[in-house]
């Protein structure tokens, strides 16, 4: 009952924060502090409500539906409380706590101006208010039971393990942080300027960290957990999650030319909008029930349909604030400048993102539409992605010999390139059974860390930490692609049929089964084989076990890990063979923790990158909208249109009404000045064109050619959206979850 | 525009070879389908159809109405058993003979793949 209660109370609060930011009496100091107060008792409520559930789980009160399905009163307390967010109604309720707590942070940001912020905080409001009606309607926690059951269903076993646990809020904290990239980039689209990005930087930088974290610590899980050794699937949902962080790494980077006045001022919102559209299209896809995956969830009509239409009305708002910017910008950089590698940089990691996306969803689509049931797997990922990754190795070579601003290359660039060309040949030689893609992309990352080192040594008099988290970054990509590489080619794996006391070699180890034991705990039954290792005078043991678990009717295996130096000796229990054997999987990954460790690297150079930002932060000016009172609404039309249709002559491609600098501000005043003298709006115009040229004025937006562009996509996912809607309301054979009595 | 191009050639070029498709047994009985392409079959463990030799498994692979015996080398999934839902990827040997590189089971009881779905639907 609290826990409804709670959740009602903070929709209505929610609802409020959407809209009371609109009323014009609310456009004052005193609204912004009004509207601060509502967003952070509503974090409070959400959260209180969340702890409610909590509570709940620890308590295994079963007269809730969601802790009946999810836990087991035998189980551990950590896991009690990892099942509330284990199932998708207490993942929701998890993700809508984050979403309001970055709400309140981003409002109490009080060096920002007011407006802006109550600009942001309504976007923020809006997505916050969908998904409390979301969670109200469709997605309840806090349903009960009428008859309360003996006990709880437990928690679905591959679930319960500590990374597995942490997992989910640290990806829901970085998909919260997107909604704050998006709101900001809808409120400022029309004035993108460096503060913008200098102030949405921390955030983006944030954000990206819990991505890349979230990321790799569902890859590590699958490492260890799923027996097969791998550590990327190309699953959809995984390849769903990839989509937002290629983007927002496509953002960080944009943000960089639109702080050095290079450029990208249209890119960079977009590319925060689109990251998270995209989430919400992946959180549409994934708990709608249409994905055949590892993640997937039950099938659900409601749950799509509610979804689906969140996502459409997000990307119609972003489409709507696009199209009023139908025009282009003039800037025109440099080919082998710096900010034109950051624009091919952010094309490529676009088009990935593309491929991925196409991969995922065209199965989805063709079954929906078709009734042909395909899978589209790492061969078409891996031919796909390859080349344009390759691609942007070499942009992150070249960029240390190219400057802002400037059409230049550097000679040190032949340095690197001789030294990759003669590493290729090395690599192809030495490593025969490799493809020659292997020996590419390993002499390509070996190029990029001679690159940064050289970028480094150049710079070693004046290391600032902005230039550390770039090195870092893009020394751990190199690493990683090393170790990736390494891997892939020089993983191997034996399967054996072993009786006890059998012995076997493998790559230098020598293994043999002690013995197989079984075992009962309160809620599994288990069979553990015993091993025993030696390698060169040292001697370990692998235990691999194999779990049943009743009340699932599931089985799962725990593998067996030992390190030793960069690499693991990895081992799976298959159960019993033939007779009195014991079927046992035994694989050699040499250089793993290579990988893991620069995953590592990549996030301790975000933190350095989010510090520098932060740091950044402090020493900012923010210009605050010029005000000025019109004598009449004619005035300020007339003022509106000229500011909108007159270019800034000493900014990029910007309006007067975009535009904030000291120029930019005399000409507005010029015009507010000329509009009260009573000249007409022809007049005024013609008095800049004479005094800059035609150049000045703005050219007509809409031409049949944009008005297409805008519109395709639009009609595409429209096509997309009803094509999926129509298979959920004719085919709901689909569509039941079957609950075991 | 150059990029949009040489993305969408590089889309169809990669999709040639990488789509795999998805069959049942009657399926296979009906198309011919050529040895040297990855294929996907799916359909219920025939009861009383597994057998190992040392690390090789063979079981048969039935929809109901036609039945398609499989061999695979290595570890089955957890949950791969008699009367329940297997997805078998890899290649036909000959008529009624496939041999699977891969094999993917049910995860847990409220899920299942649509693709079974539906032949669950069908085999009731």
């Amino acid at each position: 009952m609290i826990g409804m209660i709670l959740l009602v109370i903070s929709t209505i609060m929610a609802f409020s924060i959407m809209v009371l930011p609109g009323m014009s009496r609310m456009q004052t100091i005193t609204g912004v502090k009004i509207v601060e107060s509502f967003t952070a008792i509503s974090a409070f409520l959400i959260s209180s409500a969340f702890f409610y559930l909590i509570y709940a789980f620890m308590q295994s009160d079963l007269s809730f539906l969601n802790v009946a399905l999810n836990s087991h009163s035998a189980s551990e307390i950590f896991y009690k409380i990892c099942g509330v967010w284990g199932n998708h109604e207490g993942s929701m309720l998890l993700w809508l706590v984050l979403l309001t707590i970055v709400s309140t942070v981003y409002v109490l940001q009080r060096h920002l101006p007011w407006q802006t912020r109550l600009g942001v905080v309504r976007i923020l409001g809006s997505i916050s208010f969908c998904f409390h009606l979301f969670i109200l309607l469709i997605s309840n926690p806090f349903v009960q039971l009428h008859q309360v059951p003996i006990q709880g269903m437990g928690l679905n076993p591959l679930l319960e393990d500590p990374a597995l646990a942490i997992h989910p809020p640290i990806l829901f904290t970085g998909l919260a942080l997107l909604s704050v990239l998006y709101a900001s980039s809808c409120e400022r689209f029309q004035r993108i300027d460096r503060n913008w990005a200098q102030s949405i930087r921390p955030w983006a930088m944030a954000c990206w960290i819990f991505l890349t974290l979230g990321i790799a610590l569902g890859s590590w899980w699958a490492y260890y957990e799923l027996g097969w050794g791998g550590w990327w699937f190309w699953d959809p949902v995984e390849n769903l999650s990839l989509l937002p962080w290629l983007i927002v790494t496509a953002l960080l980077h944009s943000l960089i030319a639109v702080e050095k006045d290079a450029g990208l001022r249209l890119a960079a919102p977009l590319l925060g909008m689109l990251a998270f559209l995209l989430s919400l299209f992946s959180l549409f896809l994934v708990r709608s029930g249409m994905l055949t995956s590892v993640h997937a969830f039950a099938l659900d009509p409601y749950r799509g349909g509610f979804l689906g239409a969140i996502f459409m009305i997000y990307l119609l708002y972003a489409f709507r604030i696009w199209m009023y910017r139908a025009r282009s910008l003039t800037h025109q950089p440099y080919f082998l400048s710096r900010e034109a590698f950051l624009f091919f940089n952010l094309l490529l990691l676009t088009a990935i993102m593309a491929m991925v996306l196409v991969g995922t969803v065209y199965p989805i689509l063709l079954q929906q539409a078709t009734d042909h049931i395909i899978s589209v797997g790492a061969p078409y990922f891996n031919a796909a992605t390859f080349p344009f990754l390759f691609l942007m190795i070499v942009l992150m070579v070249a960029t240390p010999f190219v400057g802002w601003h400037q059409h230049s290359l550097r000679k040190k660039i032949s340095y690197v390139a001789t030294s990759g060309l003669f590493l290729f040949v090395l690599v192809s030689y030495w490593k025969q059974g490799w493809p020659v893609i292997a020996s590419l992309f390993i002499a390509a990352a070996a190029c990029l860390l001679i690159s940064t080192i050289i970028d480094f040594y150049e710079r070693r008099r004046q290391l600032s930490l902005r230039f550390l988290s770039m090195g870092l970054a893009h020394a751990s990509v190199a690493f990683f692609i090393i170790a990736a590489v390494i891997d892939t080619f020089e993983k191997t794996e034996t399967i054996q049929a072993m009786h006890q006391d059998a012995s076997i070699d493998f790559q230098g180890f020598n293994i043999t089964l002690i013995g197989v034991q079984q075992l009962r705990a309160p809620y599994f039954e288990r069979e553990t084989a015993n091993f025993s290792v030696a390698l060169q005078g040292t001697t370990f043991h692998l235990t691999p076990e194999k779990r049943y678990y009743p009340l699932h009717e599931m089985i799962t295996s725990e593998t067996a890990i030992h390190r030793i130096g960069l690499g693991d000796i990895y081992a799976v229990f298959g159960g019993r063979g033939q007779g009195d054997d014991w079927i046992v999987k035994l694989s050699w990954h040499p250089v793993i923790h290579l990988l893991w460790c620069a995953v590592g690297l990549m996030i301790l150079a975000g933190l350095l990158g989010l510090r520098y930002s932060l740091r950044k932060l402090r020493t900012m000016k923010f210009i605050i909208p010029l005000a000025l009172t019109f004598i009449t609404q004619a005035h300020a039309d007339d003022f509106k249109d000229l500011t909108t249709s007159i270019y800034c002559p000493s900014c990029q491609g910007q309006v007067l009404d975009e535009s904030s600098s000291s120029l930019a501000v005399e000409m507005k005043q010029e015009i507010y000045r000329r509009l009260k003298e009573g000249e007409s709006v022809n007049q005024i115009r013609e008095h800049f064109v004479q005094l800059h040229g035609e150049k000045i004025l703005l050219k007509p937006q809409w031409q049949p050619y944009t008005i297409l562009l805008w519109f395709a996509p639009y009609l595409v996912f429209a096509l997309l959206f009803l094509i999926v809607l129509r298979r959920m309301i004719f085919f709901p054979q689909q569509n039941s979850v079957k609950l075991k009595k | 525009m150059l990029c949009i191009a040489c993305a969408v050639g590089l889309i169809l070029f990669a999709f040639q070879d990488s789509i795999t498709f998805f069959y049942t047994p009657s399926d296979l009985m009906a198309k011919s389908v050529d040895p040297q392409q990855r294929i996907r079959l799916g359909g219920m463990v025939e009861n009383g159809s597994i057998s190992r030799e040392g690390i090789d498994l063979h079981f048969t692979v039935t929809d109901f109405n036609n039945s398609v015996s499989v061999q695979y080398q290595g570890i089955a999934p957890d949950l791969f058993r008699e009367g329940q839902g297997v997805v078998a990827e890899g290649y036909l040997l000959g008529p009624g003979q496939f041999k699977a590189t891969t094999l993917l089971a049910k995860h847990d009881e409220n899920y299942m793949p649509p693709e079974l779905a539906k032949i669950q639907e069908g085999g009731k």
